[in-house]
């Protein structure tokens, strides 16, 4: 099977069969960072659509000896934070709404979002400022270092190393794991 | 005490994002949008229609500044007057 580089060469020779074979092989990787920062897995679909036709729309400027992650990850944070500045008042709203539809809650979407664990996870994540919430993101969810967030971003590692550390302590208080509450934590990974 | 909390952040957030799946339709639909040709905005159409010109070049007004000043002022003299959507 081709690599990325010849899957960005068949595409810009305007293959699109090549576009569904990138779509196929980094779904999961856009998918996960949108609906970490997001927080809502309707609009992370939307989102990985959204990437893939950006991808697809200027491949012509695309350098295929470069590596598709780091534009992936960064077109995926930019959507995104568009996103999260878009919904931020709609969100009430939309909670109304849905209550007064009453449709949701045979759906197997809102049996995974109501599951305690999650509830709590997807609330403290969503408390976070944007800004700190896409550098945990990219952090936890995608395991990437300090070094490549700073170049996906395109800030400082420093401002990195701070919202990565002023998010984490926003997420200890906000999931209640201040001081000693790690016990059954420390068992499994130690 | 970073690298225990680190660690459990990671579970965490993974087990919360791993719940989730693309849509199984994503690849056919993906495909199906990127092959339907982008349809021209009724501001170019009108601008095209107003300068004489058979193909008005985009790349004038390329930035969304521009499309929107552009959008609000022909807004009036589209057949669908008041229909905000369409900007």
């Amino acid at each position: 099977m081709a690599n990325d580089a010849g899957l960005i060469l068949q595409l810009q020779a305007g293959d699109l069969e090549a576009l569904g074979t990138l779509y196929d092989r980094h779904k999961q990787l856009v998918f996960r960072t949108a609906l970490g920062i997001t927080g809502d897995a309707d609009a992370a679909a939307d989102l990985l659509q959204d990437v893939f036709l950006r991808l697809y729309r200027f491949i012509c400027r695309f350098d295929p000896q470069r590596p598709i992650e780091p534009w992936l990850y960064r077109m995926t944070a930019n959507l995104a934070y568009t996103w999260v500045r878009r919904h931020r008042w709609l969100r009430p709203l939309e909670d109304v709404v849905e209550w007064l539809a009453g449709d949701r809650k045979g759906s197997p979407a809102y049996k995974v979002e109501s599951d305690e664990e999650n509830l709590i996870v997807q609330r403290a994540i969503s408390t976070l400022p944007i800004a700190q919430r896409i550098v945990v993101v990219l952090y936890y969810i995608d395991d990437l270092s300090l070094q490549e967030i700073s170049e996906i971003l395109e800030v400082p590692e420093g401002t990195v190393k701070s919202r990565l550390h002023y998010g984490r302590q926003a997420l200890k208080n906000r999931l209640g794991l201040q001081g000693t509450a790690l016990p059954d934590i420390l068992y499994e990974f130690t | 005490m970073n690298k225990h909390m680190d660690f459990f952040l990671a579970k965490v957030l993974n087990q919360w994002v791993s719940k989730h799946r693309p849509p199984a339709d994503g690849r056919a639909r993906l495909l199906q949008k990127a092959a339907t040709p982008i349809r021209q905005s009724p501001n170019k159409f009108a601008l095209s229609w107003l300068t004489g010109q058979e193909a008005f070049r985009p790349d004038i007004f390329g930035t969304e500044l521009s499309r929107k000043l552009a959008g609000w002022i022909y807004l009036p003299f589209r057949p669908g007057y008041g229909n905000f959507a369409v900007i």
